[in-house]
């Protein structure tokens, strides 16, 4: 098939493309600012002027866009799209009605929060990794030197920038109300509970204060967004450098993240690396990879756990909802449910090289077998074509 | 066996005392009443002159008594204690260390933190029901006419034990914020003490300097994190969970409420004022269709005496989540168990329709009751693992 690949340089795009092309179809990339709304009227054009030349029997992205969607509506053709992340604040768009649509959402609580506005055309999956590219890594002696640590974590620490830091005018009560919610949500694995907590007054007063862009045709979720853009992405910040000053006291911690670690004791930061041929050599060479979840993830599992995985990496990971439905804890990987279990683990598993192998290598091929992007996509062809 | 019991009118004296008899103990009952449970220097007297003069295998008490421990100490013999609630300030005095305590908690989670304190002396050990008292409360037609609910709750709102409602208004808006903030979040958790882990040292001493608590004795290790999560924020959380719910129930169904406690946040519930424990709870439960337990929040594992009350009165219990519930009974053929205000709701409306579940569930929740969970029986363990040693 002819596939019009709409980029916005999110980092699996490569290997999604790759896997299309071993399946046989033929990808036309065109890369935009797709997401940024203000961007739409070149991002229509964009779209038209590839429309305008060629045939395509779809269009296809990472996440939903607004923009791509209201073109195939136009034009008549089914626009598929994965979202990879939560959240996903294009989803609160009117036009995930359109009747176009095939959106599939990793996330199960996140797909819950939508499925109702466009039942046919919104769709529970989970992710998936390119195991066909990390197959073809094969490691040097220097890798080994360069990349073998006692534990890993690949990735943002979140807390540049953080939305919720920029909030300025809230009530000194209202400041402290939401930072005892954060607090008590980074002890909790499993069960969020930061959307409940709001009250209508502090939603508005932190609206009035947040001002965040909204645009007319989205629907209106603040407590959600309150949650999700603000509050679970501080949460997370908090987690990752808890974690990383606590590892970085007790073990050979390699960090890897584009993150200012200035502020964190005892941490050092490697630098940020290549996707495709650098990360799957840490994960390789790593004894243990971490997979911390973003709070804002509530129930799916994130890309990074299936590229750990795929890679042949032994993997250590938060507790999610989602994992007991698709891997065995303790034979393909094992997860932790606190800080001192973390710790605990860690060294458990630091100490047992074998068993780290072992699980590292069951967990590869539970992923080989089920969770290719080729055999994922076709099948996302597959409900998204039939119908 | 030689028991001094000393007694000083807390819940499940009466229940021990029937077992004691039961269990055909000599029983040398001690009932003055402290005047300070860790210096009290005529009750040392009391108690060395009984213990002089008296044979005996073990002193016991509910709750643990720094100043029986002292004196069982000096006179090498086991002094057993029940510890029937959580907090428990008197576990933090010194004299917990003492070789011959023998301290029976009840809630496994307070039993963790105190056990390395004197681990072959600290002992977990569920509560226990009286149920041959309960059996013996009749429900006459009288009883049906005052009594017949669909739902009732007996017991206390913690609003006037609730200190932290002293307080609130005089908190700095950011302490106030945060600890709301916690315990809004504790009230949408289910299974687990949120607020003691989350609590940093630096906010509860702010916190403590603000509210401004009697210090504890000298010989006392300072839980202040223990004092802000349980006393302060735990009850308020308590408070906050019965008036919600109970609120909640009201809005669907027909609430019978027995309370010492102000009801005023409450206008759809029927106040029908306190209920003995004793004299009147008992023909509350049997008269009830549904029996709610809302644990204490500070109770973050172990099963409160209430649970037992209730089973053993036969009736049928609908409670909140405590872990240790699975440790001994089986959700949905001895009891049910909600996970959340709808959940309640759902699960109360089911059972209000379902007569027939709902009996055969009470009658499995009495039986295993009557055969695992008496007193007597609970005692015999106590003693057992007590005097081992």
């Amino acid at each position: 098939m002819n596939i019009l690949f709409c980029k916005w340089t999110n980092s699996c795009e490569y290997g999604i493309e790759q896997a299309f092309q071993t399946m046989g179809h033929t990808v036309t990339s065109v890369t935009h600012s797709f997401s940024n709304v203000s961007h739409s009227v070149e991002s229509m054009l964009v779209l038209q002027s590839a429309l305008d030349h060629n045939r395509f029997d779809f269009l296809f992205s990472t996440n939903y866009l607004p923009v791509v969607s209201k073109v195939c509506n136009i034009y008549h053709i089914p626009y598929i799209c994965w979202v990879t992340d939560s959240p996903c604040l294009t989803l609160y768009s009117d036009s995930i009605r359109n009747s176009c649509n095939h959106i599939f959402i990793f996330d199960y609580a996140l797909y819950k929060s939508v499925v109702d506005y466009h039942p046919a055309g919104i769709h529970y999956f989970p992710l998936a990794t390119c195991t066909d590219l990390w197959d073809r890594i094969a490691l040097t002696e220097q890798d080994w030197e360069q990349y073998s640590c006692d534990v890993s974590f690949v990735g943002s620490l979140y807390n540049q920038s953080s939305p919720y830091d920029t909030v300025e005018g809230l009530s000194p009560y209202t400041r402290a109300y939401l930072d005892g919610l954060i607090d008590a949500q980074l002890h909790v694995y499993g069960c969020h509970f930061l959307q409940e907590c709001l009250t209508p007054e502090i939603i508005q007063e932190f609206k009035t204060c947040a001002n965040w862009i909204w645009y007319p045709d989205y629907r209106t979720e603040d407590a959600a967004v309150i949650e999700n853009s603000y509050l679970s992405k501080r949460c997370a910040a908090l987690e990752r450098c808890q974690i990383a000053q606590r590892l970085s006291a007790s073990f050979q911690f390699h960090l890897y993240t584009n993150s200012d670690v200035s502020g964190l004791q005892g941490v050092q930061n490697l630098g940020t690396v290549d996707y495709y041929d650098t990360m799957p050599r840490i994960f390789r060479c790593s004894s243990i990879n971490l997979n911390i979840t973003s709070k804002s993830i509530h129930t799916g599992l994130p890309l990074r756990i299936f590229d750990i995985l795929g890679a042949g990496g032994f993997l250590l990971t938060n507790y999610q909802e989602e994992l007991p439905n698709y891997f065995e804890i303790g034979t393909d990987l094992d997860i932790y449910e606190s800080m001192d279990d973390l710790e605990d683990k860690i060294r458990y598993y630091l100490e047992r090289p074998e068993l780290r192998q072992e699980i590292a290598r069951n967990g590869r091929e539970k992923v080989r077998q089920s969770f290719q992007y080729t055999t994922a996509l076709a099948q996302i062809l597959a409900i998204s074509l039939e119908a | 066996m030689n028991v001094i019991f000393c007694k000083w009118t807390s819940i499940c004296e009466d229940a021990i005392d029937t077992a004691l008899v039961q269990l055909n103990c000599n029983i040398t009952r001690i009932t003055r009443l402290l005047d300070s449970v860790d210096y009290d220097t005529d009750y040392m007297s009391t108690l060395s002159q009984t213990l002089s003069s008296t044979p005996a295998d073990c002193v016991l008490s509910v709750n643990f008594i720094p100043v029986i421990a002292r004196v069982c100490n000096v006179y090498k013999i086991p002094y057993l204690c029940l510890i029937v609630d959580s907090p428990c300030f008197q576990l933090y005095s010194d004299t917990i260390r003492l070789p011959y305590n023998r301290i029976f908690i009840f809630d496994r989670d307070l039993y963790r933190k105190f056990h390395n304190e004197n681990p072959s002396c600290i002992f977990h050990i569920p509560l226990a029901s009286d149920v041959a008292f309960w059996d013996s409360v009749p429900v006459r037609k009288e009883d049906h006419a005052t009594y017949d609910c669909d739902i009732s709750f007996v017991g206390s709102l913690y609003s006037e034990k609730c200190r932290y409602n002293q307080i609130e208004q005089s908190l700095p808006p950011q302490i106030r914020g945060y600890a709301d903030g916690l315990i809004e979040a504790q009230l949408h958790m289910s299974g687990a003490n949120l607020l003691r882990e989350s609590i940093s040292q630096e906010f509860a001493e702010k916190f403590k300097a603000c509210a401004k608590w009697v210090p504890l004795e000298q010989d006392y290790r300072e839980d202040t994190i223990g004092i802000v999560a349980d006393t302060y924020l735990g009850y308020k959380c308590t408070e906050q969970d019965r008036i919600r719910k109970l609120n909640a129930l009201a809005d669907h169904f027909s609430v019978d409420l027995y309370t010492l406690s102000d009801t005023s946040s409450l206008p759809k519930i029927h106040n029908k004022g306190p209920a003995d424990s004793r004299n009147m709870m008992p023909q509350i439960i049997k008269c009830s269709k549904i029996n709610l337990n809302f644990t204490n929040i500070p109770i973050s594992s172990g099963l409160p005496q209430r649970i037992f009350d209730i089973l053993g009165c036969g009736g049928f219990l609908m409670t909140n989540f405590q872990p240790e519930l699975l440790d001994w009974f089986v959700p949905d053929e001895d009891l049910v168990i909600y996970y959340s205000t709808s959940d309640l709701i759902e699960k109360t409306a089911y059972y209000l329709e379902h007569e027939e579940e709902r009996r055969a569930i009470a009658q499995n929740g009495y039986r295993k009751t009557a055969s695992q969970h008496t007193y007597a029986l609970r005692l015999v363990q106590m003693f057992e693992l007590a005097l081992k040693s």
